[in-house]
């Protein structure tokens, strides 16, 4: 959540000699984060960032709170002028009132708190209203509406203000919405209700307000408006956001009611209204507001003893160094009401000691101890690193594509962002197929290859994930992409792997590719090589010519079967059927002579006239 | 005569050393085997030693004439003069030259970090349970953290217990299952893994990477995990950057940081690029005592901490590397490829 405080309202609050930059630092390091900060005229603005848990600090008052107690860290002085939250009340309180009657569903209410303010002038704000509620990025529109938001960033308790006469026979249901009701929202907007939302009804049954997150358009203050209820009330959070998220309807009011407000900042909120109210509308408010209190007051203690947060600090503070810290934040052994939502667990202290004594403050080290035991497989990221780093130096490029595509007979998404990306992919050449077709023409050649899961489904389980390898090159040239699978798995690996047609290499019309699981190859990957001493007498080479009439593997065990004094085949040339092969004619025991040769010479020319 | 070639022999391969230039060594060779040569004259009386002494010289003769000869086609000075107009700021013939996504980079330079300071690199569903991704995390459902990762979701059946599949948004499903591999700590793993989320933008991309960093062991501390950061930042980003802390809020750790590293163009003076000076890393934390619990980890007894970052954008605040979309590392444009 982000909030903008200027400086100057801020000061309203807190007393402090540090200068609007040394308070940025403070709280950024210690607090709540300022992103940036912005001179206006010769005031500054905070630009503020709220985490979730804490929305006690979504208000001039909570900032001013949560300042109070970090910049004395900083060598500032620094306190609060004021606790608007412990005022006396200048009015009565009671669950039933004559000018209004009220009928609340206490789960879904926790306070329910209003009064009536008689005979207002609905007329545009005073200058200083209204520039203060630009600096913080809103538009005055009348003394009423004003007054309300004014108070609601000041405290963080949402305000609604109904025309009163326009509540029919001055009566309020508050209930759960029936599905399929209907509702028109003061900025002219109307919702189909997906039930189960907080609502009021008025006496004739019609919706006034859906509640927490913006008011009814039929009960909204308007120039005529005469007399004003003036409405406060904490609602149970889960509902607000249900509500807010089905219609995506964010209001302030709904980002704030959905975190959990207090009911204790209810009635001193309404406190500061009624002046205001007199001074700037004229309105005279009943002595008497309507509160219905549906949660026990709060009162929550918790303790960690010193050793505790010690521990989890990594350094030794003493007890009174913790005490201070805490009670800065008005933290004792008993939580304060604003806190309530963020403190539970004594690991929470541990947060509120560490950061008020400055996570810079802390000293940095490497943790010693056992280390543990690695995984089976661990091996895997070390074959992986290097049949890319030999794909690479043979001059192929590696991408990294979606794996999200549009069409596959893999699992399906239920709520995908385009139609380009509707079904993860259980197999990696599409993907490698289209990058080839896209970059066409911008490179003579393309060499790519990718390593990425792919997930295939499984009933009612995860899918699995296996690694697989895509090869694709426009190189239409089988021997050069079989060259390549076969020296990477041979030699990185020290394996064999198949190369058929439509089964690990597909032909396309502008290109080449494999694909291979291989997550199966890595298990079956090794880097021990069988020794073959060298051998001390010279090898005999010469090269052949053949006429091919089988297959190519047919006929290599062919050769090798006339004796065993060849040691290597090699393919030197290849044209249509003819080819030239190199031999290598070796033996282990002794110089090999012509006459050695000559038996076997006569074997392979009666095999290749064949 | 033997020793009168000999010398020759000796002087001719020396000269032929020293040439400076190929006229030179093209003299020296008229000089040496010209039709008019010394070898040729020498040749000449030959015929007149004794039939035993002229076989041997003859060889002898042979050997010299050869050793001239290649001396003077083979020095690598002789065949560089040969090509008077090579010009050496031309560009050499390159091997052919693969490259390796960025991608890819980053997580060997990050995985080579930690398994230096003993983390265990390990692999984790990428397509997980909402028990793993959120439940176990501290996450229950409906819980408005959950808006934080804008999740994928499968259309497949829920499980009764560990509910809907989800394409993991961020890699922190890997801390349970760490826990449930290991039984009990000592835990220091990185894990790298895909991840989605429901949003494309100049700085957001549906797939990306993230690297999860999780320790647990008895006496872990805040010190510790700062102590980690800075050992990687120092490492990754180099010596003269440096982190900080500061407070945040996940659902999964307690308490829970947001790291900053001093931003690479002003050095933490504060320029345009950053956040005065800053550039947010990503978050971090002390594991909550409920994530130890769903591991089956006693958490009165054993601490640890946890940070998640994404590769990709750890590694474009590295080195100044400027990439003004996010969405190019993915584009796959081989123009792009290239250049790393």
């Amino acid at each position: 959540m982000q909030i903008l405080i200027p400086d100057s309202w801020l000061r309203e609050y807190l007393y402090t000699d540090a200068k609007p930059k040394e308070i940025q630092k403070a709280l950024s390091l210690c607090g709540p984060s300022i992103e940036r900060m912005q001179k206006v005229g010769d005031d500054y603005v905070y630009d503020i960032e709220v985490t979730t848990n804490r929305v006690d600090m979504m208000s001039v008052y909570g900032i001013a709170r949560e300042a109070a107690a970090i910049l004395p860290r900083f060598n500032h002085q620094a306190k609060l002028l004021s606790d608007p939250f412990s005022a006396k009340l200048s009015f009565e309180t009671s669950s039933f009132v004559d000018y209004l009657k009220v009928k609340v569903d206490p789960s879904l209410c926790l306070r329910f708190s209003a009064i009536l303010i008689k005979n207002v002038s609905v007329k545009p704000s005073p200058d200083w209203i209204t520039k203060k509620l630009e600096l913080v990025g809103m538009r005055g529109l009348n003394n009423v509406v004003d007054i309300s938001n004014l108070l609601m960033h000041e405290f963080g308790q949402p305000i609604h203000t109904f025309d009163y006469d326009k509540i029919a026979y001055h009566t309020m249901t508050l209930r759960e919405s029936r599905v399929g009701e209907s509702l028109t929202t003061l900025d002219g907007k109307t919702h189909k209700l997906p039930g189960h939302d907080i609502v009021i009804e008025d006496g004739s049954k019609k919706l006034i307000d859906l509640c927490g997150i913006m008011g009814g358009a039929n009960s909204a203050v308007d120039d005529e408006t005469k007399n004003v209820l003036f409405f406060v009330q904490t609602y149970e959070p889960s509902h607000i956001r249900k509500t807010s998220m089905a219609l995506s309807h964010r209001t302030s009011a709904a980002v704030l009611f959905e975190k959990g407000l207090p009911i204790e900042s209810v009635l001193p909120t309404m406190e500061k209204a009624l002046p205001l109210f007199k001074e700037l509308t004229g309105g005279q408010p009943e002595t008497t507001a309507i509160d219905i209190v549906n949660e026990k007051p709060y009162s929550k203690t918790l303790t960690a003893p010193p050793d505790f947060i010690n521990s989890r600090l990594g350094i030794n503070l003493t007890p009174k160094e913790i005490r201070d810290i805490l009670t800065n934040l008005g933290i004792t052994d008993k939580i304060p009401w604003w806190r309530k939502n963020d403190i539970n667990i004594p690991e929470d202290f541990v947060e509120e000691v560490a950061r008020i004594y400055g996570y810079h403050n802390l000293p940095a080290r490497l943790m010693s101890g056992p280390l543990p035991t690695a995984r089976t497989n661990d091996s895997e990221f070390y074959w992986i690193s290097n049949i890319k780093s030999a794909l690479k130096h043979w001059g192929f490029v590696e991408t990294y594509t979606y794996s999200l595509i549009p069409q596959d007979s893999g699992l399906k998404l239920k709520n995908p962002l385009s139609d380009d990306w509707k079904y993860l992919r259980t197999t990696l050449i599409p993907s490698l197929k289209s990058i080839i077709q896209e970059n066409l023409g911008r490179v003579k050649e393309l060499n790519l290859f990718e390593i990425a899961n792919v997930y295939l489904p499984r009933k009612n389980d995860l899918p699995q994930e296996v690694l697989h390898l895509a090869i694709g090159t426009t190189r239409k040239d089988w021997f050069y992409l079989k060259g390549v699978v076969e020296s990477l798995f041979n030699y990185e690996l020290g394996i064999t792997v198949g190369f058929n047609e439509n089964k690990e290499v597909f032909s396309y019309e502008n290109c080449l590719v494999f694909e291979i699981n291989l997550q199966e190859q890595i298990s079956r990957a090794t880097s021990i090589r069988k020794f073959t001493p060298i051998s001390q007498f010279p090898a005999i080479i010469e090269d052949m010519n053949v006429t091919l009439s089988s297959k190519y593997d047919t006929l290599i065990s062919q050769i090798k079967k006339v004796s065993p004094l060849i040691k290597n085949i090699e393919l030197i040339d290849k044209y249509a059927d003819k080819l030239t092969l190199r031999l290598t004619f070796h033996s282990d025991d002794r110089q090999l002579s012509s006459s050695d040769l000559a038996p076997v010479r006569e074997k392979l020319s009666k095999l290749f006239a064949q | 005569m033997r020793e009168k070639l000999l010398n020759l022999k000796n002087q001719a391969l020396a000269q032929i050393i020293s040439a400076e230039n190929p006229d030179e060594l093209e003299r020296l060779r008229a000089h040496y085997l010209g039709k008019k040569g010394v070898l040729n004259e020498l040749a000449k009386d030959l015929p007149h030693l004794e039939p035993a002494l002229r076989a041997e010289i003859g060889q002898l003769f042979n050997e010299i004439k050869t050793a001239i000869s290649q001396a003077i086609s083979s020095t690598p000075k002789v065949q560089n003069r040969t090509l008077v107009s090579f010009d050496l700021t031309v560009p050499g013939m390159k091997p052919p030259q693969g490259h390796l996504h960025p991608v890819t980079k980053a997580i060997e330079e990050i995985s080579g970090i930690f398994e230096k300071i003993g983390f265990i690199r390990v692999r984790y569903p990428e397509v997980d349970w909402d028990w793993y991704a959120f439940e176990t995390l501290n996450m229950p459902k409906g819980h408005p953290a959950r808006d934080d990762w804008e999740t994928f979701f499968i259309d497949a059946p829920e499980h009764p217990k560990l509910g809907k599949i989800v394409l993991t948004p961020h890699t922190s499903n890997g801390q349970v299952r760490e826990m449930e591999r290991l039984g009990r700590p000592p835990i220091r793993m990185v894990n790298i893994a895909k991840c989605y989320r429901r949003q494309s933008d100049v700085s957001h991309t549906v797939m990306f990477h993230q690297f999860e960093g999780l320790v647990v062991d008895e006496n872990i501390n805040i010190t510790h995990l700062k102590g980690t950061i800075d050992y990687f930042v120092k490492q990754f980003f180099g010596p003269d950057r440096k982190s900080r802390l500061r407070p945040y809020h996940f659902q999964f750790t307690e308490p829970s940081f947001e790291v900053d590293v001093t931003c690479d163009v002003c050095l933490g003076k504060g320029c345009k690029l950053c956040k005065e000076g800053w550039l947010e890393l990503g978050g971090a934390g002390m594991v909550h005592p409920n994530v130890l619990k769903a591991g089956k980890i006693d958490s009165d007894k054993y601490t640890g901490f946890a940070f998640g970052w994404g590769v990709e954008r750890t590694y474009m605040m590295k080195s100044g590397l400027k990439i003004p979309d996010l969405r190019l590392l993915y584009s796959n444009d081989i123009r792009f490829l290239n250049q790393f």
